[in-house]
């Protein structure tokens, strides 16, 4: 019975445009104060506690990295050479924003971010190029949630910190699933490039081709240097995020020399802006399923499935629906603290790897970020292109479909996440 | 006054992001010291970057919603005439104020309980309520943060919020050519 109060003054309260995070808190707080088994200093130490956790340091960390890497000229330079290689073929700006994206991401944590640092240099890029812009949003804000699902991962941490999984094998069981979906969105492109006849940058010569290569490459070794060091275990992925950070703020101001002392206050407010939101709902959350842990839901939860004789495939299908659900209208970290609490004891009985259904989760997020009418993608690229959200949506809409294709493969075929997270246990 | 709030805001910016960055950094620290034979990573900079980092984000929590940058559904909200708009946004933000201070209240007890117990922290013996000290500074600020969002939605018959609204609304459609 409280537990349905508690829901209903959550989704009560968001409607009425209270921040999610205030919200979560809120009715978590009004329904706890109500039962009287807690005082509300008790609440405040839980949110500060559930902060003080090693692990969270590598969400703040990858967001201020990606903030370095778009400002300070990382992204511009990996983008030019991309399109120097591949940009004249047929499909070939649409290949190029895949592939930025694909790389972006496997610096940053973040798919806002990923849409943001690439869309603003592509999507004029791809306007130039004759592409419809309908098509160019939805490239955009599809290729962008690439961000979470390629190591490293803001979502990953978030799930990884609240089922106490391994946060490095998560990163390793995204990367295979990360590459096959970039492949399946690139093949896509090319595709719809070859029948529409889109137009092509064009063809760079040899050695402009050499010259903007060898400009990127500080930033094409930066993803092979935070998986590499995370994959060999010299550092964990907090350590790495330090690193990324600390690398991207030196090729910025003293190789590329696009980043002075003037962009600081900029770039420290944006990643504050972004991680102090993240934390925010983190803290709000945590409240939340304080609640839940201590009304022994997710045993009750448990409990009926087993009783039910759910099977594994019902079970997943039951939750995919779900996050699609609330993915519409919630963003990737809420829907994470809120459900895998409940969720963790079902998956745990049914026999599910935590690495399987964690990187099921992500697709999942990344659905959450493009799906209306709440998806952080859809309103990056809205924004930035000045343009109705309903433009972007009808944009979007065939990649959608693409990758709940793809989601599908991966839940019944869990090898596609397992693989390398298995070859590295043993 | 416009000249303190530019001040103030550009104090909040730096206080946060500055908190966080050398948090970040220190970290970093950690990794040279294993690394490198003559020396051993340090416990107290393990805990002091921690506490550096979350002071950091809590005081940056106040940042984020000076620019409207906590995730909010406006499903609902949208399709809402501007006055009820503006009433919505007023419960919103009493709202949030509300929670933000008692975010400050209770923190203020953490730290009185901290202090009075004297608990200290295993590794460096800090004090535990110095550390903790971060809630009611950040609850303060994002309180402040939240009465200037309700002052501007509230005097002079929210003229100035009427104004920022219809300012959007043009920045929305005015330009829809390609960039």
């Amino acid at each position: 019975m409280e537990t349905l109060a508690l829901f209903s003054l959550f989704v009560f309260l968001f409607l009425l445009n209270v921040p999610i995070a205030v919200a979560l808190a809120v009715a978590a707080i009004t329904i706890m104060y109500f039962m009287g088994d807690y005082t509300l200093f008790m609440i405040v130490q839980r949110m500060y506690a559930s902060l003080m956790v090693e692990t969270l340091m590598a969400i703040p960390a990858f967001v201020f990295a990606g903030v370095v890497m778009s400002k300070g000229g990382i992204a511009k330079y990996l983008i030019y050479a991309l399109r120097s290689w591949f940009g004249h073929l047929p499909g070939g700006l649409a290949v190029v924003t895949i592939m930025s994206c694909a790389i972006f991401a496997a610096i940053s944590g973040s798919s806002p971010a990923t849409a943001a640092a690439i869309g603003a240099i592509m999507l004029p890029a791809l306007l130039q190029g004759g592409y419809p812009k309908r098509y160019a949003m939805g490239l955009i804000a599809a290729s962008g949630t690439l961000g979470i699902l390629i190591p490293p991962s803001v979502t990953m941490v978030v799930y990884g910190v609240t089922v106490e999984e391994s946060i490095g094998k998560l990163f390793m069981g995204g990367l295979i699933p990360g590459l096959c979906l970039a492949s399946i969105l690139i093949i896509s492109a090319i595709a719809l490039a070859l029948i529409k006849n889109y137009g092509r940058a064009p063809k760079a010569t040899w050695g402009e081709r050499w010259k903007h290569t060898l400009k990127a490459v500080p930033g094409f070794f930066l993803p092979v240097f935070i998986l590499g060091t995370i994959y060999m275990g010299v550092v964990t992925p907090t350590e790495a995020a330090v690193l990324s950070l600390l690398y991207a703020v030196l090729v910025s101001a003293f190789l590329y020399k696009e980043m002075s002392l003037k962009d600081i206050r900029v770039i420290f407010r944006e990643s504050i802006n972004i991680s102090s939101m993240i934390f925010l709902v983190i803290a709000a959350a945590m409240v939340f399923s304080l609640y839940l842990t201590y009304n022994q839901i997710p045993g009750a939860v448990a409990n009926w499935i087993a009783e039910n004789n759910l099977n594994k495939y019902m079970f997943l299908f039951a939750c995919n629906l779900m996050f699609f659900v609330m993915g519409t209208f919630l963003e990737a970290v809420s829907i994470t603290l809120i459900t895998m609490p409940i969720l963790l004891p079902m998956i745990q009985h049914l026999g599910i790897d935590l690495i399987h259904f964690g990187v099921i989760m992500t697709v999942n997020m990344e659905l959450a970020m493009i799906t209306p009418p709440v998806g952080l993608n859809l309103f990056v690229v809205a924004s930035m292109a000045k343009s109705k959200l309903e433009e972007v949506v009808k944009g979007v809409l065939p990649f959608i479909i693409i990758m709940i294709s793809f989601l599908v493969l991966l839940v019944y075929w869990p090898t596609l996440s397992l693989w390398i997270p298995r070859t590295l246990m043993s | 006054m416009q000249k303190f709030k530019k001040f103030y805001a550009a104090f909040e910016d730096y206080l946060a992001g500055g908190l966080l960055f050398t948090g970040l950094m220190l970290i970093l620290v950690n990794v040279v010291l294993r690394y490198n034979p003559m020396w051993r990573p340090k416990a107290w900079i393990d805990e002091y970057s921690l506490y550096l980092v979350v002071w950091g984000t809590l005081i940056g929590i106040a940042v984020a919603l000076r620019n409207d940058h906590h995730i909010k559904v406006d499903m609902l909200y949208n399709f809402l005439p501007l006055k009820a708009k503006r009433w919505v946004s007023v419960f919103a933000m009493t709202l949030g104020m509300l929670f933000a201070m008692l975010f400050a209240v209770y923190g203020v007890q953490l730290v009185k309980f901290y202090y009075v117990m004297g608990q200290r922290s295993i590794n460096t013996q800090t004090p535990e309520w110095i550390p903790a000290l971060c809630l009611p500074i950040a609850g303060v600020m994002f309180t402040v943060r939240f009465i200037e969002k309700l002052w501007i939605l509230l005097a002079h018959g929210g003229r100035e919020w009427f104004r920022l609204q219809k300012e959007k609304e043009e920045d929305d459609l005015g330009n829809i050519s390609p960039i």
